[in-house]
C-alpha cells in the first residue's frame, strides 16, 4: 500500500513537470540565494576582514527580506501547481480514493519537492557562496583560504525554514481539500468569466496618480526635499500603477472595442478581445512585475552608484595617509608631537615622505549668494557642512602656490556649486534668527581643488558641502565671532599633524595600530589611516552592493518565474479557445501571430513601464544619492542603462522560454 | 452536377511507433446534391466522425478524394485549407464551441471578420439570420448567460452567416434536452427550406427523422440509405429504427432470433 502511494506521487510530479519543474527549480533558487545570504553573514572569515562586519550585518537584514519573498512566492506557485490538478485529484476520489489518502500523496509529494531543492539550493549555494567568498576577500584585499569550510548553519537555518514554509502549504493545501467535494473538482474549471467594465474613474486616477508622482520627481529641488517626499513619490506610483494596468488597459481596450470599424477588423478582432481577458485576469500582476521591476532598476542602480562613487570619493578625499587630531588642551607643539610620530613610524618601519601640522575650523551654515550664515549645530537637512582654514595651510596640504588678499576668500564646493561675487559671514545660534554681526564682504575667489581635510568621506546628511580659504591663520582666527562664536572647544580652532607615506598598506595598518595601542603616549585625540577608513567605507557600501545585487537577482527571478506561471496558466485556459478559432476557420500561423503579439504585449508591458518609471524616478534619486556621498549624474545615468540593459536580455531569456511552454500548451489541443 | 461527390475514401490511423493500423473508413462513397440534407448514423467508432472531420479537412484521407462543388479538397494547400473551410463550410458542434470571451454577436461576426467584411455588410447579413433563429435579443449577452438551446442557435447563425455551400453539423443535439433538440431540429429543417445544404453526423434516430436522406456507417463502410420520400417525421423515424435494427442487430442477431 505504502508503495502505491509512493509511485501516485512519483507519476504526479513527472506528468506534471509543467508546472512541477519551475516550482521546484523557483525553490531550489530561493533556498540557493538564502543560503548564500546566510554563509555571507555568518562566514567567520569574512567577518575577521575589517569591513566585513558592515557588510554581515546588512546580510542578516536581508535575510529576513529573503525568507519573507520565498515564502509568499512559494506558497503562491503551491497553490497554482494544486489548481492545476484538480481535475486528477477528483478522478483519485472518483476511483475510490479517501480524502485521507489524497493528503498522503500529497504529503509525498511535497516531500519530495521539499528534498530536492533543499538539497540542490544547498550544494548550490555552497559552491556559489565559496566563489562569492572568494570574490569578497578580493575586494576587501583579504587574503583568500581556498580551503572548504562549510558551514553548517546556512544549512540548518535552510533545512528549518523551508521545511516550515512546505509544511504550512502542505497543511493549507489539504485543508482545502478536505473542505472540498468531489463533484466540484471534477467540474470543469472557468464557468466563464464576467465581462470586463470599464472604470473611467480609476482609469484617470490612475493617470493622476501617477502624473503627480512624476511631477514630484522632475520638480524636487533640494535633495532634502527629495527625501522627505519620496516614499510618498514611489507610493503614488505604485497606486497610479496599480489603477493603470487595473481599470487603465480595460477602459482603453473597450473604448476600442466600441470603435466598430476598428474592431471588426482580423488583426484587432482576436487581439482586442484577448487582450481584453488577459488584461482582466493578469493586471495586477503585470502591475506588479513593473513595480518590482522599478525597484530593482533603481536599487541595483543606485547600489552601483554609490558604490562607485563612494570608492573614488573616498580615495579623493584622502589625501594624506595619516591625520591627527588634537584636543586644544594638549600640551605638546607641533613640533613635540610630530618628534614622537616620527619616532612611532619607525618603530614599525614605515618611510614619511612628509608631514606638517594643519587648522581647520568646522561648522553648520545656511549658504545663499552673498551670505554664510553659521550656527554650530547641525540641525536640519537644509544646512550646508562649511569649513574654513587658512590658506597656508591649503597651499601646505595640497603642494599649491595660491595667493589670496586679505578681502577675498577661496570658495571650494564639494557638489560643484558655483558662488559668485561677494559673501558675508554672520553667526546665529538659532536657525533663522541671525544674532552676530554681519563681517565685511569678501570677494570670492573659486578655487579648482578640494582643500586636503583631516575628514573622512562620511555619509554627510546635509545639503552640500563649502570650503572657505582666508589669507593667513591671523585672518581666520579674526574671522571666528562671525563664524563659531560658541564653540568653545574650537577656540583655537582644530589642530591636526598630517603625515604621508609611500609604504605598503601592512605596514601603514601597523603604523595605525601602534597608534591606536599608545594614544596617550602620543596624546592625540583622534587618528585616522587613510587605508583603514577606505576600507570600512568599501566594507559597508559593498555590503550594499552585495545585498543590492542579491535582492536584483532574487526579484528578477521571481519576476520571471511569475510571469512564466501567469501565461502558463493562461495557456491552460486558451488551449481550448484557439482549437474552436481553428474550427471556425483560422489558420495555424493566424493563431500564432495572434499569440505572439498578445504575449509579446503582457511581457514587454512591465519592462516598458519599468523602464518609464526608472527614468521618471532618475532626478529625484540622483538629488537623493547626493545626500549619501554625492555621484556623478554621467556615472549614474551609464550604470542606469547599464542596468537596464542586463534586465532586458533576463527578462528576454525568459519572455522565449514561456512563448515556447506557452505554444506548446496551446497547440497541445488538436489544432 | 453533386454539391459533394466522395469516392472511395479510405482513412488508415496509424499507431505512433507504426505497429498497429486501425482502418477508420475502408471504402466510402457519397454523393450530396445540392439543398439536401443528409443524415449520417452509426454507432461510436463506426468512422462517422472521422468522416466528417475529412469532409471538414480538419484530416486527411488516406485514399480517395472528397470534391466540393467541383473543387479537390485533396489538391487545395493547407494554407488555403483554413480559408476555404471558413468561407465555404459552416460547423455545428456539439459542444456548441463558442467563444466564452467574445459577445454572442461577435460569436457570429467570427467567420466573417476573419474573411474581412465590412461591418455595414455583417449587420445586414445578421439580422435576417438572427430573426429566424430567435436570438435577436441574446445578441449583446455572452455565452455563459444563456442556455444551451440558444448556445447551439447561435452556432447555428455563425455556420450559416457565411452562406457556406455546406452546414456540417457533428451530433449537434447531443448536448441539448429535448425541447432544445426539438426547436434545433425544426430549425435545421427550415433552414434546409431555404436552400442550404446540411450533411448532419448523428447517432440519434428523432435528428436524423428530420433528414431528407440518412446513411448508415458501420466499421467505415456505408452499409445502406434510405430516403424519405413524402413520409412524416414520424413515420420515417420509423422506418430508420427498423433499417438501425436490421443492420446494426448483426452483432445481436443471435438474440433477436
Amino acid at each position: 500500500m505504502r508503495n502505491i502511494y509512493r509511485s501516485l506521487a512519483g507519476n504526479a510530479l513527472s506528468k506534471n513537470k509543467i508546472v512541477y519543474v519551475p516550482y521546484i527549480i523557483s525553490a531550489i533558487m530561493m533556498i540557493t540565494i538564502s543560503h548564500v545570504i546566510l554563509a555571507i553573514s555568518t562566514d567567520p572569515v569574512i567577518g575577521s576582514i575589517e569591513g566585513g562586519d558592515g557588510l554581515q550585518m546588512i546580510m542578516s537584514i536581508g535575510i529576513f527580506v529573503m525568507y519573507n519573498i520565498s515564502f509568499f512566492f512559494l506558497f503562491g506557485v503551491s497553490r497554482f501547481v494544486i489548481k492545476n490538478r484538480k481535475k486528477e485529484l477528483g478522478l483519485y476520489s472518483v476511483l475510490g480514493m479517501q480524502k485521507k489518502h489524497i493528503i498522503r500523496v500529497q504529503f509525498l509529494e511535497n516531500l519530495a519537492v521539499y528534498l530536492i531543492s533543499v538539497a540542490s539550493g544547498t550544494v548550490i549555494g555552497i559552491v556559489l557562496s565559496k566563489v562569492i567568498q572568494l570574490g569578497v576577500l578580493k575586494i576587501y584585499h583579504a587574503e583568500a583560504d581556498f580551503g572548504w569550510s562549510i558551514m553548517v548553519t546556512p544549512i540548518f537555518a535552510n533545512v528549518i525554514a523551508f521545511g516550515a514554509f512546505f509544511m504550512v502549504f502542505f497543511i493549507i493545501n489539504s485543508i482545502g481539500i478536505l473542505l472540498s467535494n468531489t463533484l466540484e473538482y471534477m467540474k470543469e474549471e472557468g464557468k466563464g468569466e464576467k465581462r470586463p467594465k470599464s472604470n473611467w474613474i480609476l482609469a484617470i486616477a490612475g493617470v493622476l496618480l501617477l502624473s503627480f508622482g512624476y511631477y514630484l520627481s522632475f520638480r524636487s529641488q533640494s535633495a532634502t526635499k527629495a527625501l522627505n517626499l519620496f516614499f510618498f513619490a514611489v507610493m503614488l506610483v505604485i497606486f497610479g500603477t496599480m489603477a493603470l494596468f487595473t481599470a487603465g488597459s480595460i477602459t482603453l481596450l473597450n473604448a476600442l472595442k466600441k470603435n466598430k470599424k476598428y474592431y471588426y477588423k482580423t488583426g484587432h478582432f482576436i487581439s482586442v478581445s484577448g487582450m481584453l481577458y488577459r488584461m482582466k485576469r493578469n493586471a495586477l500582476t503585470l502591475a506588479t512585475i513593473s513595480i518590482f521591476a522599478t525597484m530593482v532598476l533603481v536599487t541595483l542602480s543606485s547600489v552601483m552608484t554609490l558604490y562607485n562613487t563612494v570608492s573614488t570619493l573616498a580615495k579623493q578625499w584622502y589625501r594624506v595617509d595619516f591625520h591627527l587630531v588634537y584636543d586644544h588642551e594638549d600640551p605638546q607643539t607641533d613640533e613635540e608631537r610630530m618628534a614622537k610620530l616620527s619616532a612611532g613610524a619607525e618603530k614599525v618601519g614605515m618611510e614619511i615622505s612628509n608631514m606638517f601640522p594643519y587648522t581647520y575650523y568646522n561648522a553648520y551654515a545656511y549658504v545663499t549668494d552673498g551670505l554664510c550664515m553659521c550656527y554650530p549645530n547641525y540641525t536640519s537637512f537644509d544646512a550646508c557642512e562649511v569649513f574654513y582654514m587658512s590658506m597656508d595651510a591649503y597651499n601646505q596640504a595640497n603642494g599649491t602656490d595660491i595667493e589670496l588678499a586679505e578681502n577675498e576668500v577661496g570658495v571650494y564646493s564639494l557638489e560643484g556649486k558655483v558662488l559668485s561675487g561677494e559673501i558675508c559671514f554672520q553667526y546665529s545660534n538659532a536657525v533663522a534668527e541671525p544674532e552676530g554681526e554681519l563681517s565685511a564682504p569678501y570677494k570670492i575667489v573659486a578655487l579648482d581643488d578640494a582643500p586636503t581635510l583631516s575628514y573622512g568621506a562620511s555619509i554627510s546628511l546635509t545639503n552640500g558641502t563649502y570650503f572657505f580659504v582666508f589669507k593667513n591663520y591671523e585672518q581666520l582666527a579674526a574671522m571666528r565671532p562671525y563664524i563659531c562664536e560658541s564653540i568653545k572647544e574650537y577656540d583655537d580652532g582644530r589642530h591636526f599633524i598630517l603625515i604621508n607615506s609611500p609604504s605598503d598598506r601592512q605596514t601603514q595598518l601597523a603604523f595605525y595600530k601602534d597608534l591606536n595601542n599608545n594614544q596617550e603616549e602620543y596624546g592625540y585625540t583622534f587618528a585616522y589611516s587613510r587605508i583603514q577608513d577606505i576600507d570600512e567605507v568599501i566594507g559597508i557600501y559593498g555590503g550594499l552592493f552585495f545585498l543590492g545585487i542579491f535582492l536584483s537577482a532574487a526579484f528578477l527571478t521571481i519576476t520571471i518565474l511569475n510571469m512564466y506561471f501567469s501565461q502558463l496558466q493562461q495557456g491552460y485556459e486558451d488551449s481550448k479557445r484557439f482549437a474552436i478559432m481553428r474550427k471556425v476557420g483560422l489558420t495555424r500561423k493566424e493563431i500564432k501571430k495572434s499569440i505572439n503579439s498578445q504575449i509579446v504585449i503582457v511581457f514587454l508591458l512591465p519592462l516598458l513601464v519599468a523602464v518609464i518609471h526608472t527614468m521618471a524616478a532618475y532626478p529625484m534619486v540622483n538629488r537623493i544619492l547626493r545626500l549619501f556621498g554625492g555621484c556623478e549624474p554621467r556615472a549614474f545615468l551609464l550604470i542606469l542603462a547599464l542596468c537596464i540593459a542586463v534586465f532586458a536580455v533576463g527578462y528576454t531569456i525568459a519572455y522565449f522560454f514561456t512563448r515556447r511552454t506557452y505554444l506548446r500548451l496551446v497547440s497541445g489541443t488538436k489544432m | 452536377m453533386s454539391m459533394l461527390e466522395v469516392k472511395n475514401l479510405k482513412k488508415i490511423y496509424t499507431t505512433r511507433f507504426g505497429g498497429n493500423k486501425v482502418v477508420a473508413l475502408q471504402n466510402v462513397n457519397l454523393t450530396v446534391e445540392k439543398g439536401e440534407y443528409v443524415a449520417i448514423m452509426g454507432e461510436s467508432g463506426s468512422g462517422k466522425t472521422t468522416l466528417l472531420n475529412i469532409l471538414a479537412t480538419l484530416d486527411k484521407p488516406t485514399e480517395g478524394e472528397v470534391v466540393l462543388d467541383g473543387r479537390k479538397m485533396n489538391a487545395i494547400k493547407d494554407k488555403e485549407l483554413a480559408k476555404f473551410r471558413r468561407e465555404r463550410l459552416g460547423f455545428v458542434f456539439q459542444e456548441f464551441n463558442l467563444l466564452d470571451n467574445f459577445s454572442v454577436r461577435d460569436n457570429i461576426y467570427l467567420p466573417l471578420v476573419l474573411t474581412g467584411v465590412p461591418h455595414q455588410q455583417m449587420q445586414e447579413r445578421l439580422k435576417p439570420i438572427a430573426e429566424k433563429l430567435g436570438i435577436s435579443e441574446l445578441l449583446e449577452k455572452f455565452p455563459y448567460e444563456i442556455s444551451g438551446g440558444q448556445k447551439q442557435r447561435v452556432a447555428v447563425a455563425r455556420a450559416i452567416i457565411t452562406n457556406p455551400e455546406m452546414v456540417l453539423a457533428d451530433e449537434p443535439t447531443g448536448a441539448l434536452d429535448s425541447r432544445s433538440t426539438d426547436e434545433l431540429l425544426e430549425q435545421f429543417a427550415n433552414i434546409n427550406k431555404d436552400g442550404q445544404t446540411i450533411l448532419m453526423v448523428t447517432h440519434s434516430v428523432k435528428a436524423a427523422s428530420t433528414a431528407g436522406r440518412v446513411l448508415f456507417i458501420k466499421d467505415g463502410i456505408v452499409y445502406h440509405q434510405i430516403y424519405r420520400g413524402n413520409e412524416t417525421n414520424s413515420e420515417f423515424y420509423r422506418r430508420i429504427s427498423d433499417s438501425l435494427t436490421a443492420l446494426m442487430g448483426d452483432g445481436f442477431n443471435s438474440v433477436k432470433d
